[in-house]
Formats: C-alpha cells, sequence, structure tokens
C-alpha cells in the first residue's frame, strides 16, 4: 500500500504480521507486541528489521526494553478521537529516545496528521478509503506553532530571551 | 395502533430544520412532511436520508400524529423545531423588523429633582 | 491588551483557510458529516435546533472597540443582527450559514480574534476575574498568565483530543470572581508568607450531571513550573481519563475515581520529568507578555474627584440607583468600574443587538481607553471611566438599553439559550427567566432583595450554571412536558457551595410563582434589612422555603 513518510507518499516496504500468521523471512515486518512478548526469539531472528503494533493505552515502559531492537514502532488509532496515541508518541520520543519510524495507523485522517507530526510520528497510513497524496496538504496548512512538542520547535513566548535559556532536557 | 412517523434533518448549507417530503424532496414545512406508516419503508427512507449528507446533516426519525388539525408532534422539542426560525426569533424580541430601535427618546426618566 | 504579531496573525489566517478547505471537502463529500464534526466543533461551529452556532472566543473576556465594531458588522452581515454573551466570557452567533463561516473566521482574524477551540474535546477559552487590572483586592494581574496558557494551549498537537472538554479558570484577587472551584482545572494567584507569588491550583471541579468542588493539588506553583504543572496534569488526563463513557469522561470523574491524592502523585511523578522542559517559564518570558498588560494612561486625579458627588446622587435618584448597582470602585482614584447590565425587560439574557454593540464600542473609545470586558454572569464592562464621567456616561447607556440597575441582584439572571436554541436542552430557559422578572419586578421594588444570583440551566450540562446560583433552575423533560426543579443555597465564589435541590419539580407555569415565594419568604425571615438572601438561607435551611413553594402545592 501508499503510506506517507516523511512528507512524502512512497510504497510500504514493511509487512503487517497479526498474531498467528506465519512471519515472512527476510522482509520487514510488524508485529503485535503480545507476539513479541510472548516468542521473542522467534521474532528477533526472522526479519530484516523489526516493527511493533501497539494501540495508544499501551504503558509506555511495555515497550522501553524493545526499544534498542525495533526499527519501527506502529500505533493504532481505532477512533480517530482517541488522543492517547499522540502522548505516547511524544514519549516514546522525548523520554525514551525512540529514533526509529514512529508510523500512525488505523484511523488515520489527513486532519490529523499536522498534529501527528508534531508529537513525532513521521510515517502514516491513511484510513481505508483515504488519499494519501491529498492529505499531504495537510502538513502546509499551519506554518506557525506556539508550542513545544517532539519536533523540537521552541515555544514561541520565548523567543527574543536574552540569554540562550534552557533547552529540552528529556532528549 | 401503528405509529406514524417523518424523517428529519437540519440542512446542511444553513442548519435548517427539514423534514423529507413526497418524492424524497427536503422540505422547510412541516406540514408538507411525507408520513409513513409503514416500518419497512421508513427504515429505508431514513438509510436512504443518512447517505445525503450534502443536503442534510443527521437524519433521525420522528413520531408524528394525524389529526384533524393536521400533523402534530409529541414532544416539545419537535414542535418548536416545526414553528420554524422565524417563531423562535419573533417569540424573542429578536426579529430585526420589529426591534426597538437603539434610541429610547421616549421612555420617561426618573429625573425627581430635591 | 494583547496585540498580535506576526506568528500570531499568520496563525488565524492560516485556520480560517484550513476551515474553508475542510468546508469544500465536506461539501464535496470528501469527509464524511462524522469525519468533519470534530473538525468544526474545534472551530467553535455547533449544530443547534434550527441553526449553526458560532462560538467565538474572547481570551479572557477582553475585548477591543475595535473587535467588538467587528462583531457588530458579522451580528449585521452573517447573522440576525445580535450576538449572546455566554458563562465563559465568549460571544455566540446564533444564525450562520456554512459557507460564510470560513469569511467569518477570515473577518475576526483581521482584528486579531478566532473561533479556535471554543468547541469539542480540548482546551477551551481560559477565563479570568473580569475585573483583573482593576479591582482594589488584586494580588497580582492574572492576565499575563491566562494569555501564556492560551498560547500554550492553542493547536496543543497533543492535547486536541482529550477524553472530554477542559475548561480553566484563573483569579489574581483576593475574592475569587471566576468560580475556580466549579472548574476543570483553576488558578489562583497567591502570597506566599514569604511574600512571593505563585499559583494554588485546583482540580476536577465541574458541574454537569454531577457536580463538583475542585481539590487543591498544589499550594503554591512557582510561575516558573506554570506551564509544565499544567502539561502534566494534561497528560494524566489524556492518558487515563475515561474514554469508554461520554458521561463519565470529564476530569473531575478521574480525580474522584483515584482520590485527589494519588492523582496529585501522578500528576508530580510526571512533573518531575517535564519541569525543566522548554516549558520552564523564566521572568523575561513573564515580562514581555506583562508589557501588553500595563495600566492605560491614566490621569492623575485628586481626592476630590474621588467623591461621587453626593449632591448629584441625592437629586437624581434614577442615577443614584445606577450607581449603587452598577458602579464599583476602582483601584485607581478617580476612577471607577461600570458594569453594563444586558438584563433589560427588551431581550433575552446575555443578548445585544448590533447596534448596541457599535454603541458601546464608541463608549469605550470615549470613557474607558477602547476596552472591555465579558463578564461570566453574561454582562459587560468598561473597566476604566472617569468618576466625573459618570453621569454623562449613564445617560448614553441608558439611551440604548444598557443601564438597568440591577447587577448582582435577582433580575441580573444568567440563562443558557436553552430549548429555544440548543440540541441538549430539555426545557426552555429564555422564556423562564422573562416569567420570573415580571413576577418579582414588583417585589424588587417593595422589599430591596438585594444581593441574590439566579441560574438557569435548560438540562444537565449546567451551561447557566444553575448549581452554583442562590437560587438555581434547571429544566428538565417530564414525560414530553418542560419541567422545572428549583434548587437554593449555591454559591460561587470564594465559599463556593453546590445548591440543594428544594423538591418535586413544577411546570413553566408555576416556576415564577416558586421564585416569587421563596423571596418573599426570605423577606419575612431575614434578620435585618441587609441580611442576604443567601446568608439567610444559610441560617435557616431550606425547611421555610420548602414549605412556602410547596405547602399550598402538594405534588402527587
Amino acid at each position: 500500500m501508499r503510506i506517507i513518510r516523511n512528507r512524502e507518499v512512497v510504497d510500504d516496504d514493511w509487512v503487517h504480521v497479526a498474531d498467528e500468521d506465519e512471519l515472512p523471512a527476510g522482509h520487514a515486518y510488524i508485529v503485535p507486541l503480545a507476539r513479541l512478548d510472548r516468542d521473542a526469539d522467534a521474532v528477533l531472528g526472522r526479519g530484516l528489521r523489526l516493527g511493533v503494533r501497539v494501540t495508544g493505552d499501551v504503558e509506555p515502559e511495555r515497550l522501553v526494553s524493545w526499544l534498542g531492537r525495533l526499527q519501527l514502532i506502529a500505533i493504532e488509532f481505532p477512533k480517530f478521537t482517541d488522543g492517547r496515541g499522540y502522548t505516547l508518541a511524544r514519549l516514546l520520543r522525548e523520554r525514551f529516545g525512540f529514533g526509529g519510524e514512529l508510523r500512525a495507523i488505523g484511523q488515520v485522517l489527513h486532519d490529523q496528521l499536522f498534529y501527528m507530526e508534531r508529537c513525532g510520528f513521521d510515517a502514516f497510513e491513511l484510513a481505508p478509503g483515504k488519499s494519501p497524496e491529498r492529505a499531504l496538504e495537510a502538513f502546509g496548512e499551519i506554518s506557525v506553532v506556539y508550542q513545544s512538542a517532539a519536533d523540537g520547535r521552541q515555544p514561541r513566548w520565548r523567543r527574543g530571551r536574552k540569554s540562550p535559556g534552557v533547552e529540552e532536557v528529556e532528549r | 395502533m401503528a405509529s406514524s412517523h417523518v424523517v428529519t434533518a437540519n440542512a446542511t448549507l444553513d442548519g435548517a430544520v427539514v423534514y423529507l417530503a413526497p418524492d424524497r424532496r427536503w422540505t422547510r414545512r412541516f406540514e408538507e412532511s411525507l408520513v409513513i406508516e409503514d416500518a419497512t419503508a421508513r427504515d429505508a427512507l431514513l438509510a436512504w436520508a443518512l447517505g445525503q449528507e450534502a443536503h442534510v446533516c443527521d437524519p433521525y426519525v420522528i413520531e408524528v400524529a394525524v389529526g384533524p388539525e393536521g400533523l402534530s408532534s409529541k414532544s416539545t422539542r419537535e414542535r418548536l423545531r416545526a414553528a420554524g426560525r422565524a417563531a423562535v426569533l419573533e417569540r424573542l424580541g429578536l426579529a430585526r423588523r420589529g426591534r426597538a430601535s437603539v434610541s429610547r427618546v421616549q421612555r420617561p426618566r426618573n429625573q425627581a429633582v430635591g | 491588551m494583547y496585540r498580535y504579531d506576526e506568528l500570531d496573525r499568520t496563525l488565524v489566517r492560516e485556520r480560517a483557510a484550513q476551515f474553508g478547505a475542510q468546508v469544500e471537502r465536506r461539501l464535496e463529500g470528501d469527509i464524511t458529516e462524522n469525519e468533519f464534526k470534530p473538525l468544526r466543533l474545534q472551530n467553535g461551529l455547533y449544530m443547534q435546533l434550527h441553526a449553526y452556532m458560532l462560538r467565538v472566543a474572547v481570551p479572557y473576556g477582553l475585548l477591543s472597540s475595535v473587535q467588538l465594531r467587528k462583531l457588530a458588522h458579522i451580528a449585521r452581515e452573517y447573522d440576525e443582527g445580535y450576538g449572546h454573551f455566554t458563562t465563559r466570557q465568549n460571544i455566540q452567533f446564533n444564525w450562520p450559514k456554512l459557507r460564510d463561516v470560513p469569511k467569518i473566521l477570515e473577518e475576526l482574524a483581521s482584528v486579531e480574534m478566532h473561533a479556535i477551540q471554543t468547541s469539542g474535546n480540548c482546551i477551551r477559552n481560559i477565563t479570568a476575574d473580569p475585573f483583573a487590572g482593576v479591582a482594589r483586592d488584586e494580588i497580582e494581574d492574572p492576565r499575563p498568565y491566562c494569555e501564556l496558557l492560551r498560547q500554550w494551549s492553542t493547536f496543543h498537537p497533543e492535547l486536541a483530543f482529550l477524553p472530554r472538554k477542559l475548561k480553566i479558570a484563573v483569579t489574581g484577587a483576593r475574592a475569587d470572581r471566576a468560580a475556580i472551584a466549579v472548574h476543570d482545572i483553576g488558578l489562583r494567584l497567591v502570597e506566599s508568607p514569604g511574600g512571593d507569588v505563585g499559583f494554588a491550583v485546583l482540580v476536577g471541579g465541574g458541574q454537569g450531571r454531577t457536580p463538583a468542588l475542585a481539590a487543591r493539588i498544589r499550594e503554591h506553583l512557582p510561575k516558573r513550573d506554570l506551564l509544565s504543572f499544567m502539561e502534566s496534569i494534561l497528560r494524566v488526563y489524556n492518558r487515563f481519563g475515561r474514554r469508554d463513557n461520554k458521561f463519565k469522561a470529564r476530569i473531575k470523574i478521574l480525580v474522584q475515581d483515584l482520590g485527589p491524592e494519588r492523582f496529585a502523585e501522578m500528576v508530580e511523578e510526571e512533573h518531575a520529568r517535564t519541569r525543566d522542559s522548554a516549558l520552564a517559564l523564566e521572568d523575561e518570558d513573564i515580562a514581555r507578555v506583562a508589557a501588553h498588560f500595563t495600566p492605560p494612561p491614566y490621569e492623575r486625579l485628586g481626592s476630590s474627584d474621588t467623591g461621587f458627588q453626593g449632591a448629584m446622587l441625592r437629586s437624581d435618584r434614577a442615577f443614584a440607583r445606577w450607581v449603587a448597582a452598577d458602579v464599583l470602585d476602582h483601584r485607581q482614584p478617580g476612577y471607577a468600574i461600570v458594569q453594563l447590565s444586558l438584563k433589560s425587560a427588551d431581550l433575552p439574557p446575555g443578548d445585544v443587538t448590533a447596534e448596541q454593540m457599535d454603541a458601546v464600542a464608541a463608549l469605550a473609545d470615549r470613557y474607558s481607553f477602547g476596552r472591555l470586558v465579558v463578564t461570566h454572569r453574561q454582562n459587560l464592562v468598561l473597566t476604566d471611566v472617569p468618576v466625573r464621567q459618570l453621569r454623562e456616561l449613564w445617560r448614553e447607556l441608558d439611551e440604548i438599553g444598557l443601564a438597568t440597575p440591577n447587577v448582582g441582584q435577582l433580575t441580573d439572571v444568567v440563562a443558557c439559550p436553552g430549548l429555544d436554541y440548543c440540541n441538549l436542552a430539555n426545557a426552555r430557559s429564555i422564556d423562564v427567566a422573562a416569567s420570573i422578572r415580571e413576577r418579582v419586578d414588583a417585589l424588587e421594588r417593595e422589599a430591596s432583595l438585594g444581593p441574590v444570583t439566579l441560574n438557569i440551566s435548560g438540562c444537565v450540562n449546567a451551561c447557566g450554571h444553575h448549581h452554583v446560583g442562590n437560587i438555581g433552575v434547571l429544566g428538565i423533560d417530564k414525560q414530553g412536558v418542560e419541567h422545572y426543579q428549583l434548587m437554593l443555597g449555591g454559591c460561587s465564589a470564594d465559599d463556593a457551595t453546590l445548591g440543594n435541590v428544594l423538591g418535586a419539580a413544577v411546570t413553566g407555569r408555576e416556576i415564577g410563582g416558586a421564585v416569587e415565594r421563596v423571596l418573599r419568604r426570605y423577606v419575612e425571615l431575614r434578620a435585618f434589612p441587609t441580611e442576604t438572601f443567601l446568608d439567610t438561607y444559610r441560617r435557616l435551611g431550606p425547611g421555610p422555603f420548602k414549605e412556602a413553594v410547596y405547602a399550598d402545592h402538594p405534588k402527587p
């Protein structure tokens, strides 16, 4: 399928694997966290690259020990109104220093992309029936920001500070 | 006794109350509503209405009574909806034409001089 | 007041354009109504009984005359020639067309206004003491902090899809005029024993179905930590607030379920990790925003100007009545705080015509440095009027119907729009306000009822704040017929209390009489003529009032 990655529409080179399915050797695949917990040796041994799929309510601590082995984390939004995935993304980036691909999946719509990107997502699988090409427009709609988030932009009330000030300590 | 129903919604463009009239037309006049006796027909029309988002938002079904004075709704809310926008403005003293002008030169002011 | 720079202007312009694109996508069918709904709500656009309703943000209630003129223009050009001021210091237009809303947003953007986050499950308008900057009992002006909170919360990318709405109120005075105890988050500027000013932080207040008073989770938060602490509270709420049941999703439920101590603990744990982030406020950050809120160029007026010209008051009773009810002392010698009652008998509570708005804008320019404030009791305030010009101003206000001498009295009714407008309502509220007024007008003239607050809500969502009215009225639906529940003893100030239901609900025909009987009993029982209704109620309890209302009118 076509996804957005780093503000471009590309073919997806990852494969989603369901909990009970066979792991496709030689591929980059994404498994549910429960499977990784249950079957780590098998999962870690077989793929080119490893991704894990979670929902927004997962405790970040459950992912911490795996972070070094993951090249991708996919956070699922079962409803686009469920805002927990945004907090999880920020924590993974800012508190736990995750540097791999952070992908939003599930009910991902055009009008969430701006916020999602600011929270640290760099890849998006749009909801079924939604065009990723048209959704790219979302990134340009609001060019200015007020507050800090996961994207390193400074809060506007710090502009014009005489001293350099305290930079983000959490990275 | 079977109940009679009408499909109603708000118009997408301006939010006005609308009712489904015969021929799948939307009308702002309650008395022009298509009264539906048959439950299957009612469900089918509602399903159709739900797909008419270019014209209407959030259609739903209301129960109505057909009496000697015409069509009527049971709930206060639906009666207020059926009365329409002009009626609200009129009743609350907000209709533009009838509104008191800003300057109140006629109003007597209590200017007791001691 | 806060003046936009290029960044702010760009943001509101781009937002208006973004919404224009969203409207087009909606009308072309690219997005469904369900997908569009949260987007339009985040721009303050509701669907109501007869029309859309646009709620425009008035940050902490502060307006310039330029902005008020623009609101008048919008009312005239795009609406039915009037607007409604709300209990959260915002303004609502009740009849916009969907295609016009992006244009309205553009017009608002041109005067540094918007409708961002006035609805939806996000952080809403920050409200404040309407007398901020001018009250005698002020410790520190809360408005710079309100402005910082506004910027921090606007388009906050992590907090756009909370379990439910989140309302914040801020006060900087010794008396709480912002009702912080019944907000999701209440902030109060307080002085430590050592003299340094910080914030008391309260969380979990609210009205609605399950009213609650907020719990204090921090006694003295340093200013430096204001934003990081708020972010920590919001993050805990975003993560752990309930999402399974719309009626159990407010932050007050989370605070109650966890208990305030455990909730506070979780916030402090989170805060330990955020307090040194980019959100830490330095003194110069605060000073830079505070520079927008310096006092206006007051004249140096001597003590001879500060008297109310006693002879004048004695000779003109109408003017004297107005001064007594609607005018307050100001911290600056020679100036007064003037409240404009939007509670005349001519219009629904809180409604103002476009003509009145234009007239008030001119009065603000002439008498009050071009500024005015919206209060959460749905009135307006000219905050800086020279005392020597009060009489002139009064005449002008009287001309336009905005000099009703009733602020803080019974006929200063707070009422939500109710079933005439609102999809959520069970009963009408505007008619009830009018019918109670009629019944009580004569009594007020006879017996001078003194300060008493009457709050009317058309449904349990409590937008009329009926839980904290001295007299609260709640509209309910009893078998399809509008009924009204009477509550007594509520109060939103420092001794905040939630009212108690008096007895069985009565009909729309009976509610006026019921309120009148309550007040007649008060007049009979008050210990002295100036004992307030609330004090009398607190002294005697509901018994005598219940008897007055129900004794001859037994309900089945």
